[in-house]
């Protein structure tokens, strides 16, 4: 240990001289960016030329240490240039490098306020303004440089550009002091009331200076300011604006401010009565949703999801489409009347009343359908844009969530929305549908319509209404009936549907044992007198049926007296292949033994824990067994875990990952038993087959260690990459004691040392744990090594593989095998594929994925050609014969043209339904020439690896170039799922 | 009035124009020629395009030529004229920070649509394991082999976008038809024109009321199947910007269907298959159109057309139902009913097939000879890839293209050695230079503004004077990253008067034909418009505080003040002040005006052409005497 520690503060000191030497040759060799910059811009005879220039420039990145050179000789241009458009560049050019990381770009600002009150071009002074804006953001912390930019910011606000204007705004919005509150007594008129300051340009004259305005206003909230209330009103006013965008903006202004005081309360116009802020708000905004842009309506039905403080009449209001009296508050006779009575005029007398004074009703002011929050969902759900439509189910889901009155009430709504024409708009509104689902019962006429969408091509929707159908409640029998029936038809419709329709009915059945029961005889066809024929057992359809009623039997213990004989031997064969399908029942007259199982599965796990620990515990001391006995062990503890892991699904992770850790030591204990080693002299024999190969699968179980498992930490991580030394030292000596000649095996031991040289690097953290393993002693002996001879390197690796301890493993708390299932193409057909030769042909895959991290970048597909037939080259027509395959070392001849190819699924094609679960549904392309004959092709999912991408990368080695590195570039694939054939046919074209 | 040249592509244009207060943007074409770097991308992996030498997969595809002249973020409007020149539409609205308005016609946005889904899906559905982007470093550039070396502005390249990007970007865009006046926040006007060139297209007329800018973008003056070009109004125009001509100035479009469709026949009477790169719209229609004519005079009818795109079926189906922007032959048959496009016969007859792939239903179908469109004409990603692997290693074979976009050397050339025929027959139904003179003479714009390979000739091709621009004054031309000020100045601006105020002005007339008036009005603008208000009544003291506060400019609610014009004769003056009283004046000449001394009362009266001034001690009631005689001689109103 004292030894090893003197090599790391050797070798450190030395690699940080070597760095600095590197750097600083670097920065001899560059030239100077400002020189460059100066000298093109002197060279510069004409506005264009200089552009040009600037235009180059820009392309290339600015180091920070140079930065302010580079601003000193773009000033001194920009006094000397005419040209606006240049200005302009140089303008944008001094932002840019104002940004530039590192860089503190306080000593610019003067000098950029100075300019720019000189500067007569508009466009110039908005870029200019733009570049303050940087600078400002840039410097957060800095009050004094704030407030200056702020009243640079004031005093432009009178320009008469749109451009410059909207710049100050955003300068204000974004920079604009937010201790505003706090400082306002001390300092008086110091400090501007910039709210008020952007409120008054509300009101400007153009239009795209007043949605800069309300963008300042909402970039203050965003920054933390609390909004004044009287905005509100202000922000009112905007909602009538003549343009789009400001009426937008205004629409999410009026929300923030609702959020803000939603209890405050202000006076309807047309009365004296008062309502609270967020009710008048939600008013407003549900009016937005028949605007007249469909951007306003998004905007609009999109906000009124998360206005959840709004109380429920004026919430109940927006389903109901009834237009009000030009929606103003009636007042009541009472008050009616003491207007009558205080106006004190004659009347004719002939009727009560008549000459009071009425209202008078401005024109202007009735809006036809001024409507408040009256069906704003229902214009919402109407509208002919789909995105508005699409934000309007949004904002329903997420209201009714809050309110589970409200839930009822818009269901039919919602149900409607499955018949929508856009496919997007029909998920969304089963998505959302399933999230109220606890809040609702589906009555049947909303069923049928809900059932109606099972016919739709679109797999996503389908499965999305299955999960759905499993989480709602039906309120009658028929209803379930209903469902059942329309759940067959959609699985002789779409076969490939079958599990996800199963799971659907496993949930429907248990959620209504009750309603199930009376169906049971019909379902079953039994007859009171007759014995009826017994069903296929393979039919989906019919085990459709059984999952429904066996899930409804396990809480309704009537049921089972209604099964006939075969029922019962269904369900003992279902309960066996389908067990995540079908629950265990109570049935008379067998033994309860499925049941006593499910309520002691948690006490077991403690025992079945317990095991693993301790047959790990016995394996860590097989140190101080003899060879012999130590493979024994390891064999019977690596059987113990793999057995352990089948009966224990929870524990199958840990189990397969301790399992393969224990195989790779015994390999290693069985590679060094063998008889090569005793022979003193290298044989250069052929016969070390089986060490040479062992060091082959140890690496190949190390790459899956470390890649197949998700959950896996930095500890297990170091243990792994020991492991892999271990490995690549055994095939080292392998080498040396079997190939002739000493170049080679210098290369070899060099990049071997290269690596152990590596490992040290990256663990170095970790190595206090590896005390007594290979890797210690191994650092120990490193000087030695360095200078020593192969010859004599692997005969120190050889006696310290044999004496290196195994390294204990420690366990992760949450430790999954990725694995993936192909579910289609499933394999079992014998129809083949046909099409074209030389066309492509695409095979649906579908498949899951569970505990794959990354899987856009990790998961492939392999498609390989196997089996064999005569391929029918078509040039020529002649006929190869294939090889038979029966000589395992031919396998590469044994596909028709030797072809194995990856492909890489689209990013699109995966679907993440769960956590840690994925699904992947692709389309593989193949083509071919003509065979004679179908012919099969082996598909298969492969994961793939790159070692570079788990470990950290040396800050150092970044900037330099890229050394030759083998540990960190190595790539690969593990396959990780069964293989499933498919059958294709490439046919001759036809003339 | 300035225009910024992002572009130097003469037929992919990107200008913006800066034309009162708005910020314009014209086009945004996607350079696509920078795809001929790479490899072709094959559907099914192939072991020959893997393995050539010198060759290596890099990156996806890339192609955006745009440059950072110009703050984008600050663009208000951005108008297409047809959808090639809007595939670098999502570039533009989705990363620069672009919340402005885009305008173009309903067909220019739905084939644009199909173009770039096109363009999506033949590129992701071959997704790249890795990609490279370090040999974009400029001192790894200069060590690649020669047509990597050379090219320009590589580091702009960009991935290909997704199709949620397109979602996004075509969801900023606002429909037009032909001739619809579109205000710009009340300062400019845009209308789009039709220009001939495909259905939709449009050149736009920018005008406010004094001025007016047109912007001619890929015109046609044959008749095909678009609705043809719209020249009155581009007439008085004070600049003319004339972008998009054809690439083939020597080529005539009508020669070339002919040479298509001979050797279209030649081939498939010999046995071959007929592979035609095309885009999924477009010149496709008019080679369907001949072809319908052509094949059963050829005895080809037994021969099936295949068209393979995603979007082929959108494309076809689409075409029927602009019927409002076709030519109007084809407008009419829409009313008999019939379909305006043979091509719909050809399919209902099923000798037009057409298929979202290659895979699927075409695999059962597929027949030979045949002939086959499909795209893309760059040869570099699409189905188009796979039939050359697959015909071109037999003679028998032609491959034929119709679009000029691409040089077709250079397309072919990761193909090479190739055993296939190749005939360039290039269809560019774009004006000529011959019909951009007749073009120019009709409509006598004032300037003309072009790309600078229009006003000389091209360089193969130096001793043809006539592929040239000639007008008089000479185009004015522009290059790539170039600012360009366009030569006339905005003089005028449209105020209207309220009608109660022009009721009380009273014109004298000056001249025959011109009368003036005094307005005393306030000016009142709103979103750019400026309007003449009859000044407010003083006699509202209370609201007019409280209006202060919420109106924009102060001097509109100040309480008006009469103002004064005319001159004062001194001696006049001078002989008021003594029948008032005052004795004792003398009058001095100076530069500019007089001064009057009252000595007594030392007071000093200074009459200037703009100005005067009384300067008395402290005496107010005498200031206010001399200043009502002065008063007396000047005009108020």
């Amino acid at each position: 240990m004292r030894n090893s520690r003197k090599w790391f503060s050797f070798l450190y000191p030395l690699q940080q001289q070597q760095e600095e030497i590197a750097t600083k040759k670097l920065r001899l060799t560059k030239p100077s960016k400002s020189a460059a910059l100066h000298i093109d811009l002197c060279k510069a005879t004409s506005p264009a030329d200089a552009l040009q220039y600037l235009l180059q420039f820009a392309r290339k990145p600015v180091e920070a240490e140079s930065v302010e050179g580079v601003v000193r000789i773009l000033l001194e241009h920009y006094y000397k240039e005419n040209d606006p458009s240049v200005r302009l560049k140089i303008a944008s050019l001094l932002g840019l490098l104002s940004k530039t990381a590192g860089f503190s770009p306080d000593c610019i600002m003067d000098d950029a306020i100075n300019i720019l009150q000189n500067e007569k071009s508009h466009q110039v002074l908005a870029q200019l303004l733009d570049t303050l804006l940087a600078i400002g953001t840039k410097l957060p912390e800095n009050q004094a440089i704030q407030m200056r930019l702020v009243d640079v910011a004031c005093k432009h606000l009178t320009d008469t550009s749109h451009g410059v204007r909207n710049k100050c705004l955003q300068l204000l919005g974004n920079l604009g002091s937010l201790e505003k509150s706090v400082t306002k007594d001390a300092e008086g008129l110091a400090a501007r009331d910039v709210q008020k300051i952007i409120g008054d340009y509300f009101s400007d004259q153009d239009p795209r200076v007043r949605t800069a305005a309300i963008k300042a206003m909402l970039q203050l909230h965003e920054r933390g300011l609390k909004l004044h209330q009287t905005i509100y009103n202000q922000a009112c006013k905007l909602l009538s604006d003549d343009y789009e965008q400001v009426r937008s903006a205004a629409v999410q202004l009026i929300w923030v401010v609702s959020q803000l005081y939603p209890e405050s309360i202000v006076p309807i116009p047309s009365s004296n009565e008062e309502i609270r802020l967020v009710d008048d708000a939600f008013g407003k905004i549900c009016h937005m949703v028949s605007d007249g842009s469909w951007v306003v309506r998004v905007q609009a039905a999109k906000l009124l999801g998360s206005m959840e403080q709004v109380s429920s009449h004026f919430l109940e209001q927006t389903l109901d489409k009834k237009l009000m009296s030009d929606l103003r508050r009636k007042r009541t006779a009472h008050e009616r009347a003491k207007e009558l009575y205080s106006s004190g005029e004659f009347s004719s007398g002939r009727k009560w009343g008549d000459d009071a004074p009425k209202e008078e009703v401005d024109t202007g002011a009735v809006n036809l359908i001024e409507s408040g929050a009256c069906g704003a969902f229902v214009h919402g759900l109407e509208d002919e844009m789909y995105e508005v439509r699409i934000a309007a189910v949004e904002a329903l889901c997420m209201l009714a969530q809050s309110s589970p009155s409200f839930a009822e009430k818009c269901l039919d709504f919602l149900v409607d929305m499955f018949n929508d024409e856009i496919e997007e708009v029909r998920l969304q509104s089963i998505h959302t549908m399933r999230k109220i689902s606890n809040n609702i019962t589906l009555r049947e006429d909303q069923l049928d319509t809900v059932l109606a969408v099972l016919e739709d091509s679109s797999r996503d929707i389908r499965e999305a209404l299955h999960e759905l159908l499993c989480c709602t409640n039906v309120s009658t029998k028929e209803g379930i009936h209903l469902a059942l029936v329309e759940l067959l038809k959609n699985l002789t419709k779409y076969p490939t549907d079958r599990d996800s329709i199963w799971k659907c009915l496993k949930f429907l059945g248990s959620r209504h044992p009750t309603l199930v029961l009376p169906l049971v005889p019909e379902l079953l066809s039994t007859h009171p007198f007759f014995d009826t024929a017994e069903p296929d057992m393979d039919d989906p359809a019919y085990i459709a049926v059984l999952v429904l009623i066996f899930n409804a039997a396990k809480t309704c213990p009537t049921m089972p007296a209604l099964f006939s004989d075969h029922t019962f031997r269904h369900y003992a064969y279902l309960r066996d292949s389908l067990s995540h399908l079908v629950p265990a029942l109570r049935l008379p007259g067998r033994k309860l033994v499925s049941s006593a199982v499910s309520p002691s599965i948690i006490s077991q796990e403690d025992p079945s824990q317990q095991f693993l620990q301790q047959s790990l515990e016995r394996v860590y001391s097989l140190q101080h067994l003899d060879p012999q006995g130590a493979q024994e062990l390891l064999e019977f503890t690596i059987r113990d875990l793999q057995r352990l892991g089948e009966l224990q699904s929870e524990l199958a992770g840990v189990a397969d990952f301790s399992a393969t850790y224990l195989r790779c030591q015994l390999l290693l204990i069985k590679a060094l038993q063998e008889k090569l080693w005793n022979v003193a002299a290298p044989l250069y024999l052929k016969q070390s087959d089986l060490a040479s190969a062992a060091a082959k699968q140890i690496m190949e179980e190390t790459y899956k260690m470390e890649f197949m498992y998700s959950g896996v930490e930095n500890k297990q991580v170091v243990i792994i990459h020991h492991m892999r030394l271990q490995a690549k030292a055994l095939q080292l000596i392998v080498t040396a004691r079997t190939t002739r000649g000493l170049d080679p095996l210098f290369g070899m031991c060099e990049k071997f040392l290269q690596e152990v040289d590596f490992f040290q690097r990256y663990f170095i953290a970790d190595l206090p744990h590896l005390q007594d393993s290979f890797v210690d002693k191994l650092l120990d002996l490193m000087p030695r090594l360095m200078t020593s001879k192969p010859a004599e390197v692997v005969k120190i690796l050889q006696t310290m593989l044999r004496q290196s301890a195994f390294l204990h493993l420690p366990l992760p708390e949450q430790i999954h095998k990725a694995s993936a299932t192909i579910i289609e193409p499933a394999g079992e057909s014998d129809n083949p594929l046909r099409f074209t030769s030389g066309l492509v042909v695409a095979l649906d895959v579908d498949a899951t994925l569970e505990h794959v991290q990354d899987p856009q970048n990790t998961v492939k597909v392999q498609e390989m050609f196997t089996g064999h037939c005569f391929m029918l080259d078509q040039r020529n027509r002649d006929v190869y014969s294939v090889d038979l395959p029966s000589r395992p070392r031919l396998r590469k001849v044994l596909y028709p043209d030797g072809q194995a190819q990856m492909i890489h699924p689209k990013p699109a094609d995966f679907r993440n339904p769960g956590p840690g679960r994925h699904r992947l549904i692709t389309q593989v392309y193949l083509s071919h020439t003509a065979w004679t004959e179908a012919c099969q092709v082996e598909v298969r999912l492969l994961l793939a690896y790159n070692s570079s991408a788990r470990i950290p990368k040396c800050p150092w080695m970044e900037g330099g170039e890229v050394s030759p590195q083998v540990e960190t570039s190595i790539e690969g694939t593990i396959p990780f799922s069964k293989p499933v054939k498919v059958y294709i046919m490439p046919k001759p074209a036809r003339r | 009035l300035k225009m910024y040249c992002l572009s130097g592509h003469p037929t992919l244009p990107c200008n913006v124009l800066k034309f009162k207060s708005t910020t314009i943007m014209l086009d945004c074409g996607l350079d696509m020629t920078s795809t001929l770097n790479f490899l072709p991308l094959p559907l099914v992996q192939s072991p020959r395009l893997s393995s050539l030498p010198g060759w290596s997969l890099k990156d996806g595809n890339a192609f955006l030529d745009k440059t950072e002249l110009i703050d984008l973020s600050t663009v208000d409007v951005i108008l297409i004229s047809n959808y090639h020149c809007m595939m670098a539409l999502p570039y533009i609205t989705e990363h620069t920070g672009f919340t402005g308005t885009v305008y173009a016609t309903e067909p220019t946005v739905q084939i644009g649509r199909l173009l770039m889904e096109e363009l999506v899906n033949f590129i992701e559905r071959v997704p790249k394991a890795q990609s490279a982007s370090l040999w974009k470093n400029k001192d790894i550039q200069r060590l690649l082999p020669s047509p990597l070396k050379d090219a320009v502005e590589v580091s702009t390249w960009r991935r290909c976008y997704t199709m949620q990007e397109v979602n996004s970007a075509l969801s900023k865009i606002q429909l037009v038809g032909y001739s619809q006046k579109i205000e710009l926040f009340g300062a400019v006007q845009v209308t789009p024109l039709s220009s001939g060139y495909a259905l939709g297209s449009s050149n736009w007329i920018i005008q406010s009321h004094y001025e007016k800018v047109s912007y001619v973008s890929g015109s046609s003056l044959l008749t095909t199947h678009p609705q043809p070009m719209d020249q009155a109004s581009l007439k008085n125009s004070d600049v003319l910007v004339l972008t998009g001509l054809t690439q083939i100035p020597t080529a005539n479009p009508d020669g070339m269907v002919g040479e298509f469709c001979s050797n279209l026949a030649l081939t498939v009477r010999n046995g071959g298959n007929v592979l035609v790169p095309c885009y999924p719209s477009g010149v496709i229609y008019d080679l369907l159109e001949c072809l319908y004519q052509y094949i059963d005079s050829a005895g080809l009818s037994s021969v099936p057309l295949y068209f393979i795109s995603p979007v082929a079926n959108s494309s076809l189906e689409f075409s029927q139902i602009f019927a409002e922007w076709l030519c109007h032959n084809k407008q009419s048959k829409v009313y008999l009913p019939e379909p305006p496009f043979p091509h719909a016969e050809l399919i209902q007859t099923n000798k037009l097939k057409h298929y979202p792939s290659i895979h699927g239903d075409f695999s059962n179908d597929f027949r030979q000879p045949c002939v086959v469109f499909t795209g893309h004409p760059s040869l570099r990603f699409g189905d188009v890839v796979h039939f050359m692997e697959l015909w071109g290693k037999s003679s028998l074979n032609t491959v034929i293209f119709t679009e000029p976009d691409f040089s077709y050397l250079e397309a072919l050339a990761p193909y090479q050695p190739l055993a296939m025929k190749c005939i360039y027959c290039p269809i560019d139904t774009r004006l000529n230079f011959i019909q951009v003179s007749k073009l120019l003479k009709e409509v006598q714009p004032l300037h003309v503004v072009c790309p600078e390979q229009y006003t000389q000739p091209p360089p193969a091709q130096s001793h043809r004077m006539d592929l040239m621009i000639d007008c008089q004054p000479p185009a004015m031309s522009y290059r790539r990253a170039e600012v360009l000020a366009l030569p006339f100045k905005r003089r005028y601006e449209k105020i209207e008067i309220m009608p109660e105020l022009a009721d009380s002005l009273v014109p004298m007339e000056i001249k025959p034909g011109i009368s003036l008036a005094t307005v005393s009005a306030v000016l009142h603008t709103k979103d750019n418009k400026h309007l003449l208000q009859p000044p407010p009544r003083p006699a509202q003291p209370t609201s007019g505080k409280k209006r202060k506060r919420v109106s924009d400019d102060v001097p509109d609610c100040k309480v008006l003040k009469p103002l004064l014009s005319g001159s004062i004769p001194v001696e006049q003056f001078v002989q008021t002040l003594e029948k008032h009283g005052f004795s004792d004046i003398k009058v001095e000449d100076t530069a500019k005006g007089h001064i009057v001394l009252l000595q007594e009362a030392e007071t000093l009266i200074q009459i200037e052409e703009d100005s005067t001034h009384i300067i008395c001690d402290n005496d107010e009631m005498l200031r206010v005497r001399l200043r009502d005689l002065v008063l007396k001689f000047l005009q108020k109103f």
